[in-house]
């Protein structure tokens, strides 16, 4: 199967006009533009406006896609020129560093300089939706565990899971499929009730 | 198709994994169903999640991982999550960049097919664009505007311009009886000097659609030229002559020697429109008598307006 068939079927649909297929589009991307932004800016809400002004810059690119590379590909290209020119014309030196970098102290000193820039009800829902993941994780059974921790971290094909699990194809989509299902189950109550605290707040 | 077959469908979706023509159908869903479309989010953010919280560790523990899965089917305890406290700067999670872009998505023009013609039309389309282009639009129409008038008024005032209009005289009765009364082929050459190419190809059009080259006749002079002065102006010119200056009189005497009306024997002239010979002004002179004594026939015009001209020449200004 060839990769990138659901971001293809997705972008020939925008390319018709169809503007809620970029949404889907920009749900799937969003959280790894803006942390690829983030080597480049200096604070998440800083590495958000980038990341809404390169997303903005690929829809209206979207015409000259013609797919000879993959979606994500071409989108990381437009947030990273975007990234450079924001720090440009903002007359700031990029600050580099590695989100999944081993080192602790940089990493817990990224985080210090973070949290002043964060609004407390997006730190609060940020935080619980990462301890909700994290128990969810926690309670899967062990084949599932393992099948959806392979596809995200590894970024394996079904059919290299299949191999390394020594199950079928299909059993493969399963077990990711109830993982994913288990996972929004908890997560669909701390986005509802995250947004109807923000919405409070605001 | 069941719920669970399509939230089933479209987690194979989220990681390419489903068949293209599957892919398809559940685009054009995805797009309008907005639950399905929240769902896909947060498959989303469990990805991101799952990447943020364990990527640390599954950088050196992913190989182990993969052999342990490969030999037992059950990697127990090789997957322990990393605790949420541990590592990594934190990041929202609550989709605002997707809401914030969609907003502004929807304020955008519909993306056409035709990217390059698309894309012009949108960018002259943008409100700061147009209004920078609005003078230079408004002036290139002024200036068009002009340009045109200039170009349909020459036109209308040059020798060729009749020629197409007057056309339909060739069949007519009446052209045919000018013709017989001049009989003479030879009317066309003056009318090819210093042409144009619209009036070139008009008059081209002209003569492959005459019958025969005896019928083509030069119209008869008199009020077709909108250059050629009406007598009354003439008469003042050469009665005020004294009054005005001797640069400007000549020049227009010399205006109205140069575009007299044509006659029959002006037009066998070539250069008798351009005025710039001796034989020219003769033609002229013997054009202007040929006039006046064809508009001897409207004798009581004639004589109205001479003495009219007689009075004026009387009274100076």
């Amino acid at each position: 199967m060839p990769a990138d068939t659901s971001d293809l079927s997705l972008v020939r649909r925008v390319q018709r006009g169809d503007k809620g297929a970029f949404d889907a589009l920009v749900l799937k991307y969003q959280h790894k533009v803006v942390k690829l932004v983030m080597r480049y800016v200096r604070n998440p809400a800083e590495a958000e406006d980038v990341a809404q002004e390169a997303f903005i810059k690929a829809y209206r690119a979207l015409p000259q896609f013609r797919g000879e590379s993959a979606f994500y590909t071409w989108l990381y290209r437009i947030a990273i020129n975007t990234a450079k020119n924001a720090v440009v014309s903002r007359d700031r030196s990029p600050v580099e560093f590695d989100l999944d970098s081993q080192n602790t102290d940089e990493a817990y000193d990224m985080q210090g300089r973070l949290k002043d820039s964060e609004t407390p009800e997006g730190l609060v829902l940020t935080d619980e939706i990462r301890s909700t993941v994290n128990s969810a994780i926690d309670a899967l059974p062990e084949d599932l565990r393992t099948a959806i921790v392979l596809r995200e971290l590894e970024g394996l094909s079904y059919e290299e899971i299949a191999a390394a699990m020594g199950c079928p194809v299909g059993t493969v989509r399963s077990r990711i499929f109830r993982a994913r299902e288990a996972i929004d189950r908890r997560l669909r109550e701390v986005f509802e009730g995250g947004l109807g605290r923000a919405e409070e707040l605001g | 198709m069941n719920n669970e077959e399509l939230d089933s469908q479209l987690s194979a979706m989220f990681d390419d994994e489903l068949p293209e023509p599957e892919c398809e159908l559940l685009a054009r869903r995805l797009a309008r169903d907005e639950g399905l479309k929240a769902r896909w989010g947060r498959y989303a953010a469990i990805s991101a999640c799952i990447r943020m919280e364990r990527g640390g560790e599954t950088a050196t523990s992913v190989g182990a991982t993969r052999a342990s899965a490969r030999q037992t089917g059950s990697p127990t305890g090789e997957l322990r999550p990393a605790r949420a406290e541990a590592r990594g700067p934190r990041m929202r999670l609550n989709g605002d960049v997707a809401r914030r872009v969609s907003r502004m998505v929807a304020e955008e023009p519909p993306l056409l097919a035709g990217s390059g013609v698309r894309r012009t039309v949108r960018r002259l389309a943008h409100p700061a664009i147009s209004r920078r282009w609005q003078p230079v639009a408004a002036g290139a129409a002024v200036a068009t505007a002009v340009a045109a008038s200039a170009i349909l008024w020459l036109r209308a005032g040059s020798p060729d311009a009749p020629i197409v209009a007057q056309a339909p005289i060739e069949q007519s009765p009446i052209g045919a009886a000018t013709a017989n009364r001049s009989a003479s082929p030879r009317v066309a050459p003056p009318l090819l000097h210093g042409v144009t190419p619209a009036a070139g190809l008009a008059r081209a059009a002209v003569h492959r659609n005459a019958p025969a080259p005896d019928s083509f006749v030069v119209p008869p002079a008199g009020p077709a030229s909108s250059f050629a002065p009406p007598i009354e102006l003439a008469n003042f010119v050469v009665a005020h002559s004294e009054y005005s200056m001797p640069l400007v009189r000549r020049s227009a005497l010399t205006a109205l020697v140069a575009d007299e009306p044509l006659t029959d024997d002006a037009a066998d002239t070539p250069l008798a429109s351009s005025g710039g010979s001796s034989d020219a002004a003769g033609g002229a002179s013997a054009s202007a008598s040929s006039a006046a004594s064809a508009q001897g026939h409207e004798a009581a015009n004639a004589d109205t307006s001479d003495r009219s001209n007689g009075s004026q020449a009387d009274s100076p200004h």
